[in-house]
């Protein structure tokens, strides 16, 4: 009991060769000042140049987008990035000059998370995102907790229902309202991980939502969705 | 254990140090919801009824899983705990599921859930999409189970396995389609005791002698 714990994964091992060659300070030098070293950044979704890239810690977003891969195919614009892996809140365009650490995503509302940035054009549906994104979730929760065991298929199940056309005013606010009360209520923080982009689904792409409501088909159906097909 | 003194509600309260913070209150009259914890059962943290606000605890915290320490600070009720989106969101969300058969159920009128959402107020119905339906089953001449009306607080496991040392139920799947099930496939290996319907705080488990035969209190 009284000997400290540490949990390693690939990505920590990976780091230590180089910190043996450079030395501690000189790798913590690498990242910015409360964030050392470097970080894995799998990107992936709509970027020219998918893959898993070693960028020093606090590297902005915007400049990994554009130059590291190599920026959006196929003359389209950016929709959204998700920063650090499905759970994370969404980011807006406007949002991603920022530096990939962990203060910076923070205080622009969202988390570094595991460094899985997700790239989406202009062709995505955020709504079937969100879908896609709850998909998951409900298939991975256990059952244990109420919040999370109901709280994930009924989110499935309404967004399900409303991205094919079938939602009416009130299930906007509902599905905040689902996401909402699974938040900071769950036994482990899967519930949490499913509720926290699914808030900012609804908070950041609201009108994305109201263009699905009158049983109108979705307005990206025809589209061709590479982020959706490559994101998990 | 020493004795420790901490506030609940802006009572001062005592008890030994390490008594569970829901024993505690309950000792002092401070009634906290409750569906998976049963007291001398291991704890289970699973139906999220009994969270509560401890001061300087960024998260709300299971008071069945809080032991009492000098100088806690704790508020059981407030909007921030009872109010969606809190225990009363909870309750709604365990009735999404349910089937709401109250008039015919051999628990209603001494169902936990009828009374927390009577206490909680969660009336409104939130979802259109169909209810999760399983059929009833029987697992004996005397145990019957509606997974309907089931909502998965593991009291029955736990009663069955620690309490009677039978271990003869289980659950099966996970997710939302988790069920608890006989360890005996489609019978339960046991004698037949009941504690399991005794222990369930809704009607999941209904005992044939009685089921629809006659009413609560009768």
């Amino acid at each position: 009991m009284a000997a400290p714990t540490i949990i390693n994964n690939a990505e920590t091992l990976a780091t230590v060769p180089h910190i043996f060659r450079i030395g501690g300070t000189e790798y913590a030098k690498l990242g910015t000042e409360r964030n050392g070293g470097t970080r894995l950044f799998a990107l992936s979704g709509d970027v020219a140049k998918p893959g898993v890239y070693e960028l020093p810690m606090g590297y902005n977003l915007k400049k990994m987008i554009y130059e590291v891969g190599g920026g959006i195919p196929d003359g389209r614009s950016l929709k959204a990035v998700v920063p650090g892996g499905s759970s994370t809140p969404v980011l807006l365009p406007s949002e991603i000059d920022i530096g990939m650490d962990f203060d910076q995503v923070a205080k622009a509302g969202s988390m570094l998370g595991s460094g899985g940035v997700v790239v989406l054009d202009d062709s995505v549906c955020m709504v079937e995102f969100a879908l896609r994104t709850m998909k998951f979730y409900q298939h991975e929760s256990c059952g244990w907790c109420i919040p999370c065991r109901e709280g994930t298929d009924w989110l499935k199940k309404t967004l399900t229902r409303f991205h094919a056309g079938g939602g009416v005013a009130k299930d906007i606010d509902n599905i905040r309202y689902l996401a909402q009360n699974m938040l900071g209520r769950t036994f482990c923080p899967l519930g949490d991980a499913a509720a926290m982009p699914t808030i900012a689904f609804v908070d950041k792409f609201r009108e994305e939502f109201e263009d699905h409501l009158d049983g109108k088909p979705c307005p990206y159906a025809n589209q061709p969705q590479e982020a959706l097909a490559n994101a998990y | 254990m020493a004795d420790v003194t901490f506030t609940v509600d802006g009572k001062k309260l005592t008890a030994p140090a390490g008594t569970l913070l829901i024993e505690a209150c309950r000792e002092a009259s401070i009634a906290i919801p409750q569906f998976c914890y049963y007291p001398g059962l291991s704890l289970q943290a699973a139906c999220r009824m009994c969270l509560v606000r401890l001061e300087k605890v960024p998260k709300l915290q299971t008071a069945c899983t809080t032991p009492v320490t000098e100088g806690m600070v704790v508020t059981t009720e407030s909007d921030e705990i009872t109010q969606a989106p809190r225990r009363k969101a909870t309750v709604e969300l365990l009735l999404g599921n349910h089937p709401l058969d109250c008039p015919v159920c051999d628990a209603g009128g001494e169902c936990e859930l009828q009374d927390m959402t009577f206490k909680y107020g969660a009336h409104e119905s939130l979802y259109v999409e169909a209810k999760q339906h399983r059929d009833e089953q029987q697992w004996s001449p005397v145990v019957f189970f509606d997974r309907p009306r089931c909502i998965l607080c593991y009291r029955c496991v736990r009663m069955c396995g620690e309490g009677m040392d039978v271990w003869a139920l289980g659950v099966q799947n996970r997710g939302v389609t988790s069920i608890i099930a006989p360890n005996g496939g489609d019978h339960l290996d046991c004698e037949e005791c009941g504690m399991c319907i005794d222990a369930c705080p809704v009607g999941a488990l209904t005992s044939g002698t009685y089921r629809y035969k006659t009413r609560p209190g009768k």
